[in-house]
C-alpha cells in the first residue's frame, strides 16, 4: 500500500506543503522580531539624540554648531536616516529661528556627501533616499540639480516623481518650473502626483518675490501639457482662490472652443469664473447654460448662482423647465437656499405658469405638451417642498 | 512659594518632550504627561492642576472633548487650559475658544512664543 503512486504523490505533497508552512512561519517569525529590534533602536535613537537636539537649537549661534551634533550620528545607513527623519520631525513642531537651526544640521556636508552618492547609485531605493533628503535640506547645488533631473526622465515614475519634487526644493525658480513642466508633461503621472507638485511650486514661489501668475498661466497655455493636467491647474486656483487669475481664466474660456474633449476643462474653468467671482465672466456662462450638456448646464447654474445679481438669479430661474431633471434639482436648491431673490423668483415663475395655464385650459382643450408643462411643473412643487424641508433641518442641525 | 502643576497631554512625542523642557526650563512646573486622552481625563478626575496643554487629536478622546468635560466641572474653573494643535482652521481655532480654553498655539510654533504665552496666562490667573 505505501509504494502505490497514489501514496507516493500524497507524501509528496504533504512534504512540500509542511516544508513551506515552516518557511513561512520562520519568515513571519523573523520580519516580526526585525521589526520589534528596528522599533525598539529608533526609540533609543530618539530618547538619545532629541534632547542633543533641543539643545542644539537653544544654544547654537552659527553653522558650525551643528558639526558636534551631526559627529555623534555614526555612519550607519540606519542611524542617518534615523536623525534625518528625527531633525524632520522636529521641524514640524518647531518654526522661525528654530527651524532654521534644524536646517543647519540636515544640510551638513557629512549628509550632503552621503546622499550624493545614493544619488548615482544604481539601486532604486538609493535614488528614492536621495530624493527625500534633498527634499527636506533644500540644499540642491548645480551638480546636484542635474542629477535630479537626470532622474526626473526616469521611466520609474516614482523616482521622476521623487527627484521633480525634489527639486521644487530648491530656491531656483526656473529650475523649480522646468521640473514641474517636466513632470506635467508624463502620461504616466497620477492627479495626486500632479497636484502635490503644483501646490509646492506655487508654495515655494509665495515664498520668493518671483510673481506666480505667469509660470501658472504658461503651464495652461501650454500645448504639449495634457487637458487633464489643466484640469489640475485650474482647480487648483478655484481652491486656493488665487483671485489674481481672474482676468487670465475669463480670456482663457472665451478662446476655447466647444469639443467633447474640451468639455471636462470648460467646466472647470465655469466653475473657477462662479468661485473667483468674476462678474465680467457672466455673459459668457449664460451662454453655454444653452449648450446641450447637462453636466455643463449644472455647472453654469452654479456659477451664476455664485455670480449673483438680479440678472443671473433670473436667467436660472428661467431656466426651471429644462427637460434634465439635475439641471432643475440644482436650480431649485439654489433658489430656495436664497431666502430673498431666490423665493421671490420662484414664487412669480409659479404664478405666471399656473396663470398660463389656467388661461389655456379655459379656452380651449390642451395639447400634449401642456401635460408635460403641467408634469414639470408638478415636480418643481414637489422640489422646492423637498428642499425647504431639507434647509429647515438643516437649520435646526445646525443651531443644536 | 509652592510649584504650579502642570498635565501636558499630547500623542506626539516629540511635542511631550519639547512642551516639558520648555515648562521645566521657563517655570519650573511640577510636569505629568500623557499620551491618551482617556489617561488624561482619568488623572484629572482626581487632581486638579493649574495648567493643562492639551493637543486636539488624540487616541481616547479628542481634545474638544476634554476640554468641554473639564470645562463643565466646577474645580476646573480657575484652571488655564492651553490647545496646542497641528490644525490651523479658523474654525477649529473658534471651536477651542468656544469651549473656553484660555489659549490655542497651532504647531508649528517658536519655543519664544509660547514661553511668552504662557506667562501671560499664569500672570492673568
Amino acid at each position: 500500500m505505501f509504494g502505490t503512486p497514489t501514496y507516493q504523490a500524497v507524501f509528496f505533497l504533504v512534504a512540500v506543503l509542511s516544508l513551506i508552512f515552516i518557511f513561512l512561519l520562520g519568515y513571519t517569525f523573523w520580519t516580526r522580531t526585525k521589526k520589534k529590534y528596528w522599533d525598539r533602536y529608533g526609540r533609543k535613537f530618539r530618547d538619545m539624540f532629541a534632547p542633543l537636539i533641543f539643545d542644539f537649537v537653544d544654544s547654537a549661534r552659527k553653522r558650525s554648531d551643528a558639526d558636534p551634533v551631526v559627529r555623534k550620528v555614526t555612519r550607519r545607513r540606519e542611524d542617518i536616516e534615523l536623525f534625518i527623519d528625527l531633525v524632520d520631525d522636529m521641524a514640524e513642531i518647531l518654526s522661525g529661528d528654530d527651524r532654521h537651526k534644524l536646517g543647519w544640521l540636515i544640510k551638513n556636508p557629512l549628509f550632503d556627501t552621503y546622499y550624493r552618492k545614493k544619488l548615482t547609485s544604481a539601486r532604486r531605493s538609493d535614488q528614492l533616499l536621495a530624493c527625500v533628503y534633498y527634499t527636506k535640506s533644500g540644499d540642491v547645488k548645480l551638480d546636484v540639480a542635474v542629477q535630479l533631473f537626470d532622474l526626473c526622465s526616469s521611466n520609474d515614475i516614482k523616482i521622476a516623481f521623487g527627484a521633480a519634487k525634489a527639486l521644487q526644493s530648491s530656491t531656483n525658480h526656473e529650475m523649480r518650473f522646468y521640473a514641474l513642466k517636466d513632470f506635467f508633461v508624463r502620461t504616466d503621472a497620477t492627479e495626486l502626483m500632479i497636484g502635490e507638485l503644483l501646490h509646492l511650486f506655487h508654495h515655494n514661489l509665495k515664498s520668493n518675490s518671483q510673481p506666480p501668475k505667469d509660470s501658472l498661466k504658461q503651464l495652461l497655455l501650454d500645448k504639449d501639457i495634457l487637458k487633464e493636467r489643466k484640469d489640475v491647474v485650474i482647480e487648483y486656483i478655484t481652491h486656493h482662490n488665487l483671485y489674481e487669475y481672474s482676468t487670465f481664466l475669463h480670456q482663457y474660456l472665451q478662446r476655447i472652443l466647444y469639443r467633447p474633449d474640451n468639455k471636462s476643462l470648460i467646466k472647470n474653468l465655469i466653475t473657477a469664473i462662479g468661485v473667483l467671482r468674476v462678474e465680467e465672466a457672466a455673459h459668457l456662462v449664460r451662454s453655454y447654460a444653452a449648450y446641450p450638456d447637462p453636466d455643463l448646464r449644472v455647472c453654469c447654474v452654479e456659477a451664476l448662482n455664485q455670480l449673483g445679481g438680479e440678472e443671473n438669479l433670473l436667467f436660472i430661474t428661467n431656466m426651471l423647465l429644462d427637460i434634465e431633471f439635475d439641471v432643475r434639482k440644482r436650480i431649485i436648491q439654489t433658489l430656495v437656499q436664497d431666502s430673498d431673490n431666490g423665493h421671490l423668483l420662484l414664487d412669480k415663475f409659479m404664478l405666471t405658469y399656473l396663470r398660463f395655464l389656467s388661461k389655456v385650459w379655459s379656452t380651449d382643450l390642451p395639447a400634449q405638451e401642456m401635460f408635460e408643462i403641467v408634469n414639470k411643473l408638478q415636480s418643481i412643487t414637489q422640489g422646492i417642498r423637498i428642499a425647504s424641508a431639507n434647509k429647515k433641518q438643516h437649520l435646526q442641525t445646525a443651531r443644536l | 512659594m509652592s510649584k504650579k502643576d502642570v498635565v501636558v497631554i499630547d500623542d506626539d512625542e516629540l511635542t511631550c518632550m519639547l512642551i516639558r523642557r520648555i515648562l521645566e526650563r521657563e517655570f519650573k512646573f511640577n510636569i505629568v504627561s500623557f499620551k491618551n486622552g482617556l489617561e488624561g481625563l482619568e488623572y484629572l478626575e482626581n487632581h486638579n492642576p493649574d495648567l493643562v496643554v492639551l493637543d486636539l487629536m488624540l487616541p481616547g478622546k479628542n481634545g474638544f472633548e476634554i476640554l468641554k468635560n473639564l470645562r463643565k466641572r466646577e474645580e476646573f474653573k480657575n484652571t488655564k487650559i492651553i490647545l496646542v494643535s497641528a490644525k490651523s482652521n479658523s474654525s477649529d481655532i473658534e471651536r477651542g475658544f468656544d469651549l473656553s480654553a484660555d489659549e490655542y498655539v497651532t504647531k508649528p510654533f517658536q519655543q519664544q512664543e509660547f514661553v511668552v504665552r504662557i506667562k501671560k496666562l499664569m500672570r492673568a490667573s
